[in-house]
């Protein structure tokens, strides 16, 4: 499965009930809500695809992972775009 | 003559037309507005007497040792020196923008300058903002289409609140603190008439009836400003005003994440600063409260600014005892 | 509002501000490129040192067909409705103007504007609205599944410098009715 990591030096700050982002890769910043931002935090650690990152998010939340699938993967494209995160070249050790 | 008095330099308002015209045609005349410093050089026979009015307090200076951008504001040539006379604006040398009429010099070199201080002054993040200042804090008006920020901002300098500027909050990332961007404050239409009765004493130039902003006309800033315009202000809070017709005066907390946007959204150059403009406006939503102020009634809503200030002064207060 | 004035310091989770049971579509709002819309008031006073003579100015607080705007949809609740955003009005807009560059927004997606009191359904998922966020699809009422409704008010929609359409004027602002652009400057679609 495709992996994404987290843009090297993305700046995340809370304000308010929402977080702001500043992308240094594209010069863009974006709003976003915790859904978004808890995304990060988990890239934060290491790497990860879009199973693992339910995993952790569902112990967050309280939610099933295969509840969470399609919300998390459907985000990967949002976030690429505003250059918070990057897709991981595919490696023979992390199959598809 | 007190000793006071001798000790001031001379302004623009103590010198002769005659002096500043000739400054203009020389050597140029330096305006200090406090984070930039301009120097104007022009042949319009007109220009002199418009300066003194709107700069009067400035201080008068014909030799200085440096401008932040050299301006020429000089009457076209040919034809259009006699017909439907011109004058053109020129930035280090360059043509800037295309011409404009021959009388009316001022806007031209009001605007004018006001695009290049946005355009290069990139040590400081220039929120498109009134800024005021008391009690060593800014008060920052971002400018939001219809919002009324240049009348609001023109008549809290009339009720004891330094003006910073009418156009840039210019804030010092380094230094964490707003600085003067000093000049006349540009009233358009209809706010002319109301700053004129909202304040009989106060000094406004020529109206120039032909813009494409309509009437426009400009507000003097007034001694202290002027005299003050190397003092800092702390962030203290920001009004997101909106004059609606009609309307009672609504006072409403903003968010942080409504803050946010509207501080670098009306930022001239956020994006150009990249990082450092984040940062910054970060810094600017932690440290100023905020209010949306929905307004009609000036005296309403200038009443409603001034019993809120205190209680900004005392969290900012608070905040550094903790 | 008493806003503590916050420690520039202090390290906030936004896993720890999950809500157990709860997860909303994730989103990321690109915020308009800060500098373009006070460098579109720059430009637009630029161009006006390009044309000596003078047109009429606008002075008719009123929206009129000059400006570039949404229409706003409300989602009635218990009382206060919620305010959306087309996904669709806007990329009609963004298709009639040429070479203009995808919207922050698409087509099958809704932006809230402001928030009433009622959660909405949006796909098979309850969510409770955010201002500002956009969401993967038509926001309906929860107890009978209404859908939106246009209410007569607009939205003033945002660009960057490279012309594309990045969001909208007011957003979070919790008015319902704001920001109709008044100025002539904002027909520009590319600022130049």
């Amino acid at each position: 499965m495709q992996r994404f990591a987290r843009v090297e030096g993305i700046l995340v700050e809370p304000i308010g009930h929402l977080w702001a982002a500043f992308s240094p890769a594209t010069g863009e910043t974006a709003l976003l809500n915790d859904e978004s931002a808890s995304i990060l935090e988990v890239l934060e650690i290491e790497p990860a695809d879009t199973a693992a990152v339910c995993a952790v998010l569902s112990s967050d939340s309280g939610i099933a992972p295969d509840e969470l699938f399609a919300l998390v993967d459907g985000s990967w494209q949002q976030l690429t775009e505003v250059g918070l995160v990057r897709e991981l070249p595919v490696s023979r050790n992390h199959p598809q | 003559m007190s000793a006071a008095a001798s000790d001031r330099p001379r302004s623009l308002a103590d010198v002769t037309q005659g002096a500043i015209a000739e400054a203009l045609a020389v050597n140029g005349l330096w305006l200090d507005l406090g984070a930039v410093t301009l120097n104007v050089r022009s042949d319009s026979p007109v220009l002199a007497a418009q300066l003194k009015i709107v700069y009067g307090h400035y201080p008068f200076i014909d030799k200085g040792d440096w401008a932040d951008a050299h301006i020429r504001i000089m009457q076209a040539r040919g034809l259009r020196r006699w017909v439907r006379p011109q004058v053109v604006f020129y930035c280090d040398g360059r043509l800037a923008f295309d011409p404009f009429p021959a009388d009316s010099p001022l806007p031209l070199l009001e605007w004018g300058a006001n695009w290049l201080v946005a355009q290069r002054l990139n040590d400081l993040l220039l929120l498109h903002a009134g800024a005021v200042e008391r009690d060593g804090f800014a008060l920052l008006l971002p400018a939001m289409p219809g919002s009324g920020k240049s009348t609001l901002t023109a008549a809290l300098t009339q009720r004891g609140w330094r003006l910073l500027s009418d156009e840039f909050g210019a804030y010092d990332p380094e230094a964490g603190v707003f600085r003067a961007m000093l000049k006349p404050v540009a009233l358009k239409n209809a706010s002319i008439e109301v700053i004129r009765d909202f304040a009989p004493d106060a000094v406004i130039g020529p109206v120039f009836p032909k813009t494409r902003k309509g009437r426009v006309a400009h507000l003097a800033a007034n001694m202290a400003s002027v005299q003050r315009r190397y003092e800092t202000a702390r962030p203290g809070a920001v009004v997101l005003p909106q004059w609606q017709k009609g309307s009672p005066t609504r006072w409403e907390p903003l968010a942080e994440h409504v803050l946010f946007p509207a501080l670098s959204f009306n930022a001239f150059n956020y994006n150009l600063l990249g990082e450092a403009g984040f940062r910054a406006a970060i810094t600017l939503v932690r440290q100023c409260l905020g209010w949306q102020l929905i307004y009609s009634d000036l005296d309403d809503a200038l009443a409603t600014i001034d019993a809120a200030w205190p209680g900004v002064v005392e969290r900012h207060a608070q905040a550094e005892a903790s | 509002m008493n806003k503590k004035l916050q420690d520039p310091t202090a390290h906030t989770s936004a896993r720890r501000r999950l809500v157990r049971g709860a997860f909303a579509a994730p989103a990321a709002l690109t915020l308009y490129s800060g500098s373009a819309f006070a460098a579109t008031s720059l430009s637009c006073v630029a161009k006006e040192f390009r044309n000596p003579t003078y047109p009429a100015v606008i002075t008719d607080l009123s929206p009129s067909d000059t400006y570039l705007r949404v229409p706003l949809y409300s989602l009635a609740g218990r009382s206060t409705p919620s305010t959306w955003i087309n996904g669709s009005d806007i990329n009609l807009l963004a298709q009639q103007i040429p070479g203009t560059d995808p919207p922050y927004i698409t087509n099958f997606q809704w932006q809230c504007f402001s928030v009433g009191l009622s959660n909405v359904k949006i796909n098979t998922v309850t969510v409770t609205p955010i201002a500002g966020i956009v969401y993967a699809g038509q926001p309906s009422r929860i107890s009978n599944g209404a859908l939106p409704m246009q209410n007569g008010s607009y939205v003033a929609i945002r660009i960057n410098t490279n012309g594309k359409i990045v969001g909208v004027v007011g957003v979070g602002v919790p008015t319902g009715n704001t920001s109709a652009v008044h100025q002539s400057c904002w027909t520009s679609f590319k600022p130049a």
